[in-house]
């Protein structure tokens, strides 16, 4: 058996690493509700698995979205995992082929060149000496990479990064060190025993007399395992939790595993997951143009990790989704920051009133329902109601003599359970009054009701039923010289995937210029009722800045497709809003 | 001893009298959302009001009951809204009227509490 005491550290680290690990694993799986954990025993026992190992081969190791990113930023985090990682398993197959045996102490790969002088003499040896040496120059490229990050991160695609909290960047020092630790030891025992390969041989080769490695030898193995024990053993309280974290996210995900509307287990293991990497922060509008640093998902993540509060993280944010569509690990950062609203929220079990009064019209096939936002904006309920006559559809205005609310403003608040008995209420009403499609005005309803009701029939935004009159042919466009720019509202594009339905019908009406941000990357209004405390001024800096965005594409007009939008976006602006209903009933002819 | 039935009756006194009425409800409010100082009670948000479509709810109201002290009133009406956000954008002031009402039902009850 082959033994120094410098393998005492890294021993130590290992163990409590695996340890800390399976304790925490162990707590999450037993903490999740128990139709969740039947979930995740039928997915691991399941061929599905395969596509879930697939997916943290994919994301994990090789970080695709990453690439899609950037390309350095990629080649840096996928040399540095997949690099460590084909170390580690290649590590064990030389000593296990060295040794002959298939059990060897679990060290042994680590250290492997301080235990073996002996150069390789078979063909295998020789092959799998050469790919440790690579994988080592893959890895000790991104740690050169990882530098360079710190000084130049526009070359990674990234303005601003993260701001690393004191553990973090002990341990990114850790992480720093180990590998050209381990080339210099690597290095200084081959030049002692003409043992290195083409790359831990670069040293012996380049100097005549060994009597400085024979110096440096030891005390560099000892520093090698020293900062591996160092890095192993704070990985648990970093950043570097998101390395085992993800894997379990991802497996978590695959099993059909997701939030609750409570701080969940599943909420834990993505706040773990976290890497900090900082990719959100330029995608963060209030960041960008107001300055408020806190909302930030990497600075709102880190401070429920460390179960700090930070109610103004929680409350000031827009919850337009950007920051979640950036992120490469998928962190659901929308849902997070309601569940934390909730856990803030001292008037939990809060009902509200039952409104007996409320009533909606039926006697249609198709009911419209415009929504509270809709009611404030009259323009778009009356464009409605005429491309609907236009259409000769069958139709009823449900809420004609006002609506309730949805209850999707009070989910977003995190008063969950009125937003429920809002939700119940509403969802009664609407199924009274026998209609067979719903057509609403407002995303935000519309985000509602096709996630939270039961409602069982078709539910449309108003674009998309514009969209189907008008390949049926129901109505028709004169089309005319106007140019129109779109801007993408928040729930309609990001939060429901409903980015062509009114794009399709500008190109039928007109010509349609596109911002430089369009789609999932198009900028939130300012008005958004995500946000529970923003200020008026605050969101006046982000409105003029998103519209400002607009005005440069110098079209005519700008449409929207959400009444919120509207509202926010009208004022004495360079450039005409108007939603794309009232568009459609300008134009429309039988 | 009964009152007398002349006929007609006159008002409850409408004394606002503010050495007892619980004034430290409205600094306690404002602390959490500054914003409430701005309003001019000019009535915008409830006309706007989707629940106040259905019932009594008045913010205008509310936040005048609530300036005043009068908090006793307020319970039934502010848990009758919805968060739905209408008033804020009618409010020609800038007042974060969804705050408001979250702030003045946390406040009520903490009040109701100790």
């Amino acid at each position: 058996m082959n033994f120094d005491p410098f393998i005492i550290p890294f021993s130590v680290g290992a163990t409590f690493l695996f340890v800390w690990l399976f304790g925490k694993l162990f707590g999450w799986i037993y903490t999740l509700p128990k139709r969740d954990q039947k979930k995740l025993q039928r997915h691991v026992f399941s061929f599905r698995i395969l596509r879930t190992f697939g997916e943290i081969v994919r994301e994990c190791l090789l970080h695709f979205r990453l690439f899609r990113i950037n390309a350095l930023l990629g080649y840096m985090h996928a040399s540095l995992a997949a690099g460590w990682f084909l170390l580690i398993i290649f590590g064990t197959v030389e000593s296990k082929v060295q040794s002959g045996k298939a059990f060897n102490m679990p060290y042994d790969p680590i250290f492997y060149r301080f235990f073996n002088h002996a150069p390789a003499h078979t063909i295998q040896l020789q092959t799998l000496s050469f790919l440790m040496d690579t994988f080592l120059l893959l890895v000790l490229s991104a740690v050169v990479f990882a530098w360079f990050k710190r000084l130049r991160s526009k070359w990674f695609g990234m303005r601003r990064t993260t701001r690393q909290s004191r553990v973090d960047r002990v341990a990114l020092t850790a992480l720093w060190l180990v590998f050209p630790l381990r080339f210099l030891a690597e290095s200084a025992t081959g030049a002692i025993y003409g043992n290195g390969d083409f790359f831990t041989g670069i040293l012996g080769r380049a100097s005549e007399s060994d009597a400085v490695f024979r110096m440096i030898e030891y005390p560099a193995w000892w520093a090698y395992s020293i900062s591996l024990c160092g890095f192993f053993v704070l990985l648990p309280f970093s950043r570097y939790m998101h390395i085992p974290a993800e894997i379990i996210l991802v497996t978590f995900r695959r099993a059909g595993i997701g939030h609750l509307r409570r701080f969940s287990a599943f909420a834990d293991i993505e706040v773990e997951s976290c890497s900090r990497c900082g990719v959100c922060i330029d995608t963060c509008q209030l960041q960008k143009d107001v300055d408020i640093r806190e909302v930030l998902p990497v600075y709102f993540l880190r401070s429920i990790r460390e179960r700090d509060t930070n109610e103004k993280g929680a409350s000031k944010c827009l919850v337009c989704g950007k920051c979640a569509q950036a992120c490469p690990v998928r962190i659901d950062v929308n849902n997070q920051r309601i569940v934390q609203r909730e856990e803030f929220n001292s008037n939990k079990n809060f009902q509200p009133l039952h409104f007996e009064k409320a009533q909606y019209s039926g006697g249609g096939k198709i009911g419209y329902y415009a929504g509270c936002m809709t009611h404030l904006t009259p323009s778009i309920k009356l464009a409605m109601v005429k491309i609907l006559l236009a259409a000769e559809a069958d139709f009823v205005f449900l809420d004609q003599e006002g609506s309730l609310c949805c209850g999707r403003p009070m989910l977003l608040a995190g008063e969950f359970n009125g937003a429920a008995a809002i939700a119940m209420r509403n969802e009664k009403l609407i199924k009274d009054c026998g209609i067979e499609t719903l057509i609403t005005s407002c995303p935000i309803c519309l985000k509602m009701f096709s996630e939270e009701y039961q409602l069982n029939i078709p539910v449309l935004h108003h674009s998309q039923y514009i969209e189907q009159i008008l390949e049926e042919n129901k109505i028709t466009l004169n089309l005319n010289r106007s140019s129109y720019t779109y801007h993408d509202p928040c729930e309609l594009g990001r939060g429901l995937g409903i980015y062509d339905a009114p794009r399709s019908i500008l190109t039928k009406a007109g010509k349609l210029i596109e911002p430089d941000l369009v789609r999932k990357h198009a900028p939130c209004c300012g008005g958004s009722i995500g946000s529970v405390n923003l200020t008026h001024a605050e969101k006046k800096a982000v409105t003029t800045i998103a519209i400002g965005k607009y005005v440069e594409t110098h079209a005519d007009i700008l449409v929207v497709s959400c009444p919120l939008c509207k509202k926010t976006f009208v004022g004495p602006n360079k450039i005409k809003v108007m939603d794309i209903a009232e568009i459609v009933a300008d134009r429309c002819e039988k | 001893m009964s009152a007398k039935n002349f006929g007609f009756s006159i008002h409850k006194d409408r004394q606002i009298d503010y050495d007892k009425n619980y004034r430290e409800f409205y600094y306690r409010v404002k602390a959490v959302e500054p914003s409430i100082s701005l309003c001019i009670s000019c009535g915008n948000c409830t006309a706007t009001c989707s629940a106040g479509n259905f019932t009594s709810m008045n913010l205008r109201n509310v936040i005048l009951l609530a300036a005043r002290g009068e908090v006793n009133n307020l319970g039934d009406n502010v848990s009758a809204c919805l968060l739905c956000g209408k008033c804020q954008l009618g409010c020609p002031r800038g007042v974060n009227t969804r705050n408001v009402v979250i702030a003045i039902r946390k406040e009520l009850k903490i009040r109701r509490k100790p």
